[in-house]
C-alpha cells in the first residue's frame, strides 16, 4: 500500500506542486507586490514599492558597506539578497529563531524604530554584544525616513581572540 | 477539519553518546597556525589547561552513583551532586557516555556563542541505529552538516516565526475547547465531583491531539471518551522508547543479547514510526484523491511539507515523526508542572487569573494575539521551564576546530554535555532557585537573570523547530483552564517530585481539583 501510493504521489509531483504553490500563496497572511526569498515582509506599500532608501553599514573591520534597497525590505533581506560581506548573518533566515542579524542603531534612528516583541526581546538577550539601541535586523523593515541612517554590525567572539583571563561576556539583558 | 500544535526539540537528548576514541595526550601549535599563534600571544602569561587537568568520572564511579547514592531515575539531581563535587566542568569516560561535562551559565554561554555554522550535537548513535536498522530517513535531531541546515530550512517555514505560528491559533482553540469538555466529564465522573486523576495522561492526550492537528492535518481521537487503540499504542511506544533510553545508554553492547532492555527500546521506536507512516500516507492518499479529482489541494504544514517538492517522501516520514515524537511530551510534562506549582501557590494563581480575566471579559474564548499580550502568563511557563526543564541534559560536539572553555583547551570533535538543571537551578544566577518564582521573567524595569541560565529550547539556530507552536499551546490552554477552574491540589497525592525519562516526569499520579470558579467574578 505504502508503495502504490508513493507510485503515484511521485507521477503527481509536478502537477500537486504547481497546485500547492497556488494554494500556498493564496494563503499568505500578508500580501506582497514582490517577491522575497526569505524573511516575513510586514511592510508592504505597493504606492511607494520602488522608492530606494540609503543604508550604511558599519562592518567588523572598520569598512563601509553602502547600499541602496527598496521601502518595506527587512535589514535581513537587504544582507542577504546583496551576500554583503557579513559573516554569520541571518542564520535562521528570519524565522526569530537565532540572534545573527544583530545590528546596532544610533539612538536617534533607534527612537524611530517600531515596538519590540517578546520574541524579539527573548533573541536579543541572547545577542552577543547587545547594546541600548540594540535591534534584529530580521525585524526592522525600511521606511522613507530610515534614508542615510547607518548601522554596526557587533562583533562576533572567536577562539583567536579568546582571553582565558577575561571572564565570559554577559550582555544586561535589554528591557 | 485540521487542528494543532507541535513542538520540536531539536535539541532533544538524554546524554550524548560518541564512541570512545583515544584523548589526545598533547597539542602541538605549528608555527605558521595564526589562531594557535594569536592564542599563544594572548595566553603569554597562563598556559592553558587540558583535558587531562580535569576531574574524571569513570564506569565505576558513574554506576556507583546511580545505583547505589539512588540516582538512576533522578539522573538530573546527579547532576547537582557531581556539579558539587568535581565543579563546573569535568569529563566523563563511561561506557558509552563521553564528553565534558558544563555546569556553570558562564561556560555555557562560552561555549554556545563558539558554536559552528552548523551546530552538532554530538553522534546520537542510539536514535540513530534504530533509523538505519529500518532504513528510515534521519529527521531534524539526528541529522547532521549541511543536509541538517537545508532540512531545518523547509522545516522552520510556517512553524518557527511568530507571525506564521499565530496563524495556527484558531485549530489549537478547537482542540482546547474538546480538552476542557473532557475535564468537566472527568470531573462529573470523580468522587467530589471536580477532581481530575492521573492528570500526565489527560494532558499527553491533548498535547498528542493538538500536535497531530498541526503534523497530519486531521484530528486523531484523543479528547474522545474512547481512544482509538492506535493512538494509545503510540503514547505507550513513545513512553517506553524514553524509559528504556537510560538503560541502553549505560550498558555496553554486548549485553544486548542479553538483555530485555535494547528490543525493548527498538519496539518502542517502531511503534512511533509505524503510526507516523500510517498518518502521513492517509494525507498522501487524500492529496492525490483530490489531484485526480481535479480539486485544490488545499491545507496546512504536512501539506507544505509534502508539496514544497524539497523533502523526499522518506524524509517526510523521518522528520515528521521527529518532530511529532518531540512535541507529545515536552509540552504534556511543563503543561502538568505548570498546573502542579499554580495549584501549590494560590498567591501566583490569582495574579494569573487576575490578568487572564482583565483581558477576557465574560465567556470569551483567548487569541492567539490577545495570550502574546499576558506577560505574566509566559513568564509562568518560562518559570516552569526553569525549574523543569525539557532537556535537562543536552550536547555539543564541536567538530571543526579546537575549542578554549575556561582555562581548558579541547581538541576538535570534542563533546559537550550541557547540564541545564544544574545551570537553571544555580542559586547565583537564580536566588531561591528551588522556589517557583515567575515574577523573575517580568519585563518591568527588575534586573533579570542571566538568559543563558534557562534556554529550554536551545539556543541559535539548532534551537527547537516547534518552540512557537508548543508556547502557543501552552499559553492558550493554561489561560482557559485558569479563567474557568481553580486549581487545587489532590492532598492524598502528598508532593510530586521529577523522575528522568529523557524528559522530567512526576514521580507519581497527579491528581487535581478543578474546582470551578463563580460566574460573577468574571
Amino acid at each position: 500500500m505504502s508503495a502504490c501510493v508513493l507510485r503515484a504521489f511521485l507521477q503527481r509531483a509536478a502537477v500537486m506542486r504547481q497546485a500547492a504553490q497556488q494554494t500556498i500563496s493564496q494563503t499568505r497572511a500578508f500580501p506582497q507586490s514582490y517577491t522575497h526569498i526569505r524573511g516575513i515582509n510586514t511592510y508592504a506599500n505597493s504606492l511607494r514599492a520602488e522608492e530606494k532608501v540609503t543604508v550604511h553599514f558599519l562592518n567588523r573591520d572598520g569598512k563601509r558597506i553602502t547600499v541602496k534597497a527598496s521601502i518595506g525590505e527587512s535589514l535581513l533581506d537587504v544582507v542577504v539578497d546583496r551576500d554583503l560581506d557579513i559573516d554569520g548573518f541571518g542564520a535562521c533566515e528570519g524565522t526569530l529563531a537565532c540572534s545573527t542579524c544583530h545590528l546596532i542603531f544610533e539612538e536617534d534612528v533607534y527612537k524611530k524604530l517600531g515596538p519590540v516583541s517578546d520574541e524579539e526581546m527573548d533573541m536579543l538577550d541572547l545577542a552577543y554584544g547587545l547594546t541600548d539601541t540594540s535591534r534584529l535586523g530580521c525585524q526592522v523593515c525600511l521606511r522613507k525616513d530610515l534614508d542615510g541612517m547607518i548601522l554596526r554590525v557587533p562583533d562576533v567572539i572567536s577562539d583567536a581572540r579568546a582571553d582565558s583571563e577575561k571572564e565570559s561576556s554577559t550582555a544586561p539583558p535589554k528591557i | 477539519m485540521a487542528v494543532s500544535f507541535a513542538l520540536s526539540s531539536a535539541e532533544r537528548l538524554g546524554w550524548c553518546f560518541l564512541r570512545p576514541t583515544t584523548a589526545a595526550t598533547g597539542f602541538r601549535r605549528a608555527a605558521g597556525n595564526s589562531a594557535a599563534a594569536s592564542v599563544s600571544v594572548q595566553d603569554g602569561h597562563r598556559k592553558l589547561k587540558t583535558e587531562a587537568d580535569l576531574p574524571e568520572i569513570k564506569i565505576f564511579t558513574m554506576l556507583y552513583q546511580m545505583l547505589f547514592k539512588g540516582y538512576l531515575n533522578s539522573v538530573h539531581e546527579l547532576q547537582l551532586y557531581q556539579k558539587q563535587v568535581y565543579g563546573p566542568l569535568w569529563k566523563i569516560n563511561a561506557g558509552n557516555l563521553q564528553g565534558i561535562s558544563i555546569t556553570s551559565v558562564e561556560l555555557l554561554e562560552e561555549l554556545l556563542r563558539k558554536d559552528e555554522k552548523y551546530p552538532c550535537r554530538g553522534y546520537m548513535t542510539l536514535w540513530t541505529e534504530h533509523r538505519d536498522l529500518r532504513g528510515i530517513s534521519y529527521g531534524p535531531f539526528t541529522e547532521e552538516g549541511e543536509k541538517w541546515y537545508k532540512l531545518r530550512a523547509v522545516l522552520n517555514k510556517r512553524m518557527l516565526h511568530p507571525k506564521d505560528s499565530l496563524q495556527y491559533g484558531d485549530v489549537v482553540n478547537a482542540v482546547i475547547t474538546d480538552f476542557i469538555k473532557r475535564i468537566y466529564y472527568l470531573r462529573e465522573m470523580s468522587p467530589t465531583g471536580d477532581l481530575v486523576s492521573n492528570l500526565t495522561n489527560e494532558l499527553y492526550r491533548f498535547s498528542l491531539e493538538g500536535i497531530a492537528s498541526i503534523l497530519f492535518e486531521t484530528r486523531i481521537g484523543c479528547l474522545e471518551k474512547e481512544i482509538p487503540a492506535e493512538t494509545q499504542e503510540f503514547i505507550n511506544s513513545i513512553a517506553q522508547m524514553f524509559t528504556y533510553n537510560m538503560h541502553v545508554a549505560l550498558l555496553p553492547n554486548w549485553t544486548r543479547n542479553y538483555l530485555p532492555f535494547w528490543q525493548k527500546y527498538i519496539d518502542g521506536w517502531d511503534g512511533i514510526f509505524k503510526f507516523g507512516t500510517k498518518m502521513i500516507n492517509l494525507k498522501m492518499e487524500a492529496i492525490q484523491t483530490r489531484l485526480d479529482t481535479n480539486q485544490e489541494v488545499a491545507g496546512e504544514y504536512l501539506t507544505y511539507l509534502l508539496s514544497s517538492g524539497k523533502m523526499s517522501c522518506k524524509d517526510v516520514y523521518g522528520s515528521v515523526s521527529e518532530v511529532l515524537l518531540a512535541g507529545v511530551d515536552t509540552t504534556s510534562n511543563t503543561m502538568l508542572w505548570a498546573l502542579y506549582l499554580l495549584s501549590k501557590d494560590p498567591a501566583a494563581q490569582e495574579t494569573l487569573h487576575q490578568e487572564v480575566t482583565k483581558v477576557l471579559k465574560g465567556d470569551r474564548i483567548p487569541t492567539a494575539e490577545e495570550v502574546n499580550s499576558m506577560p505574566f502568563l509566559k513568564a509562568v511557563i518560562k518559570e516552569t521551564l526553569r525549574l523543569y526543564p525539557v532537556v535537562p541534559v543536552n550536547s555539543r560536539l564541536i567538530a571543526e576546530s579546537e575549542v578554549i572553555i575556561g582555562e581548558y583547551l579541547f581538541p576538535k570533535k570534542t563533546t559537550f554535555n550541557l547540564f541545564h538543571y544544574a545551570i537553571s537551578h544555580d542559586e547565583k544566577v537564580f536566588p531561591e532557585p528551588q522556589k517557583f518564582k515567575p515574577e523573575r521573567w517580568l519585563r518591568d524595569g527588575r534586573t533579570r537573570p542571566n538568559p543563558f541560565g534557562s534556554i529550554p529550547f536551545g539556543f541559535g539556530v539548532r534551537a527547537c523547530v516547534g518552540r512557537r507552536i508548543a508556547e502557543l499551546e501552552m499559553h492558550l490552554a493554561l489561560a482557559r483552564l485558569i479563567k474557568l477552574f481553580e486549581m487545587r491540589p489532590d492532598p492524598t497525592v502528598g508532593e510530586v517530585k521529577a523522575n528522568f525519562r529523557s524528559v522530567l516526569v512526576p514521580n507519581k499520579k497527579v491528581n487535581l481539583h478543578f474546582v470551578e470558579r463563580q460566574k460573577t467574578e468574571t
